[in-house]
């Protein structure tokens, strides 16, 4: 009882002595702490920036994709009456594209120039007598090369395209034998109301009136058509300069019951708050089958160097090396000058071979223009891991297995996962060749434990690409 | 409301002024924590600093259930193990010689000793011993906690514990045996 009595007393001695003892820290600490608590405020402003720069290029890119998808279907359409006596020109409204009706499916023939369905004969026989008025729609969109709906709210008259010219389209106008059977609303549009002038791809190429009394097929040099054809198959080589960065993580989650996730809570935060973006690049090919007019499927192989910049101490540099290379393939040598206890950044790159399957969705689908969003997944190999510090050297591990772990210790496992996405644009320049353009993205899912502690990496970049696509 | 829990939102409304508060406040008796567990005020320092980062980073997590001095310990002494564990020397052992009983005369002189004194017996502990002793005697952990902490045994800690009191009331007794002669030189004068 004594002793245990002479214990308890020991241990509240003792603990009245700690809790009674303080120290005054250094200004430093303060300094440091602040500094980092500043650190992390530009963190989230910069979170905010990266927010509204992505805001910005998908806004800029739905206005593009609006005004590239709406330029033909203006709001206003000159109309101008070519007589032998006068010329005049008034604007007309036209509706919104919504209500844009598509015509029964015309018997196409691009053979044959202004047929005639003759099942509906175009106009009675007495009609045709009437004199045509030449009238010229010219739409403001500067529209190349595309054909056009029509449509005209009379269904006695018609109006028969004559010619097609870059922004105009000039068509002669049948006016009904009895002028008095149109409405008033047609009557005040002069008898005609353009209520849509579209561009339409070149299986869809028509003209149309909204109750037709016939459908007009125009011939290929009246109307100049786009003579693209969709490729089944295509082949494509591209590069994408890229900027990419590492996610550190806990593997283990957070909390502080357990030392271990602590630190290597303390570890990741460190290198992540330390992490700086390097500049590298993914190059490769890969091949793609179009499934249906909206989807298709490619794959490929790139190969696709990476890296981040992170801080070390100088003085641990030796010490550093010495972990992170060991005696393994150390091709570079290590560091050469004197450490001091200054921090430098050391540009870490990793080489990597992918590989990847991915869909694609084309929202917007244009003989000359496509866009595309894609996504997929892929397995990526890990090639090489080059550690370089200005002034002190170069050291790298070749991994010269594509089976095994052979590097040691593991900087990265010899495969990853790998998830990417990408909005596409694709432009045609003749039948087979076509350039392609956009942002692309790829994240590492596999964690990455670094030495012993529960630390994981992730690489993930952001690139512009730039390729060619053969179509066959 | 609990001024804690005022300082703690003004903090997290990103008001630097209550960060160094806060600081200010409790970094004294913190560093002291954080000395009892490492080798040198530049290393306490260090914890110090690091500890302070993951507070303001965790603060959002602090309810009030408890004081807000605990949860800083909490955090420094968790920072602080982290720390040592990361030493190379952390599981480095001392020999300890004779196995002394804790008696009253070695209280009295524990209880005579100057804080400051008693912090810089305490350092002369190694990292592990003194992690023990630390966490036992003084923060209140149970030895089975200690072992999932420092990630040994339940029965290593108790036997460390045992170890490193007796070390120090070795070190008690030959001050006190030094101070009682001083006190007889003195009184002979």
């Amino acid at each position: 009882m004594e002793e245990q009595d002479l214990e308890n007393n020991f241990e509240k001695l003792l603990r009245e002595k700690a809790d009674g003892f303080q120290l005054k820290p250094t200004a430093g600490v303060w300094t440091a702490v602040s500094n980092s608590l500043q650190s992390n405020k530009h963190k989230k402003r910069y979170l905010w920036l990266w927010a509204a720069a992505v805001g910005l290029l998908i806004g800029a890119g739905s206005a593009t994709l609006y005004f590239l998808s709406d330029t033909d279907v203006k709001k206003t359409a000159t109309i101008t009456e070519i007589t032998d006596q006068e010329t005049t020109s008034k604007e007309i409204p036209l509706p919104d594209k919504q209500s844009i009706i598509t015509e029964k499916e015309p018997s196409h023939n691009p053979e044959t120039a202004l047929q005639v369905n003759e099942t509906k004969p175009l106009l009675p026989a007495a009609e045709k007598e009437a004199a045509p008025i030449h009238k010229k729609v010219t739409t403001t969109t500067g529209l190349k090369g595309a054909s056009a709906i029509l449509k005209s709210v009379t269904s006695k008259d018609a109006a028969i395209p004559d010619k097609a010219e870059n922004g105009s389209l000039t068509f002669k106008y049948i006016q009904a034998a009895d002028p008095s059977q149109a409405s008033p609303q047609q009557q005040d549009n002069n008898n005609l109301s353009i209520m849509a002038i579209e561009p339409l791809p070149p299986s869809e190429s028509k003209l149309a009136y909204e109750n037709p009394v016939a459908v007009l097929q125009p011939s290929a040099n009246q109307i100049p058509i786009p003579s693209f054809k969709p490729s089944r198959f295509s082949i494509s080589g591209e590069i994408t300069p890229l900027i990419s960065w590492i996610n550190y993580g806990n593997q283990s989650g957070l909390g502080l019951t357990s030392s271990d996730q602590l630190m290597a809570d303390s570890v990741s935060s460190l290198n992540q708050s330390n992490s700086k973006p390097l500049i590298g690049f993914s190059t490769g090919i890969s091949g793609s089958y179009r499934i249906s007019e909206r989807f298709a499927l490619s794959t490929g192989f790139h190969f696709s160097k990476t890296g981040e910049k992170n801080q070390v101490l100088q003085s641990g540099l030796q010490d550093f090396y010495a972990t992170e290379f060991g005696s393994v393939n150390n091709s570079g040598g290590g560091p050469t000058t004197a450490a001091n206890s200054s921090e430098t950044l050391a540009s870490a790159r990793y080489s990597w071979l992918d590989w990847s399957l991915k869909g694609e969705w084309f929202f917007y689908n244009h003989p000359l223009s496509r866009f595309s969003l894609s996504t997929g997944a892929g397995v990526s190999h890990f090639m090489k891991y080059t550690l370089s510090v200005p002034g002190n050297g170069e050291a790298s591990i070749v991994n010269t297995s594509f089976f095994k772990n052979e590097q040691q210790p593991p900087v990265f496992h010899n495969y990853q996962l790998t998830g990417l996405a990408g909005l596409n644009y694709y432009h045609t320049i003749s039948n087979h060749f076509k350039i392609t353009t956009g942002l692309q993205f790829k994240y590492y899912l596999t964690s990455v434990t670094l030495s012993e502690i529960p630390v994981s990496a992730h690489p993930y970049w952001l690139g512009w690409n730039i390729g060619v696509v053969y179509g066959f | 409301m609990n001024p804690d829990l005022e300082l703690v939102n003004c903090c997290l409304a990103g008001n630097s002024q209550a960060q160094q508060q806060l600081y200010d406040r409790f970094a004294p008796p913190m560093l002291g924590v954080c000395y009892r567990y490492v080798q040198n005020v530049h290393e306490a320092e260090d914890v110090l600093q690091e500890g302070f980062i993951r507070v303001f980073r965790y603060l959002k997590d602090f309810r009030g259930d408890g004081s807000l001095e605990g949860w800083l310990r909490r955090i420094m002494v968790t920072t602080a193990l982290n720390y040592i564990k990361s030493q190379k020397n952390f599981r480095a052992e001392f020999e300890i010689t004779i196995a002394k009983e804790e008696s009253a005369e070695e209280l009295d002189a524990l209880e005579r000793m100057e804080n400051a004194e008693l912090m810089a017996l305490i350092q002369q502990l190694s990292p592990g011993y003194r992690a023990v002793l630390n966490l036992y005697a003084i923060e209140g952990y149970s030895h089975k906690e200690i072992g999932e902490m420092l990630d040994i045994g339940e029965s290593t800690s108790r036997s460390q514990y045992a170890r490193a009191k007796q070390w120090l009331f070795k070190k008690l007794t030959h001050m006190h045996s030094i101070g009682s002669a001083n006190g007889r030189t003195g009184s002979g004068k």
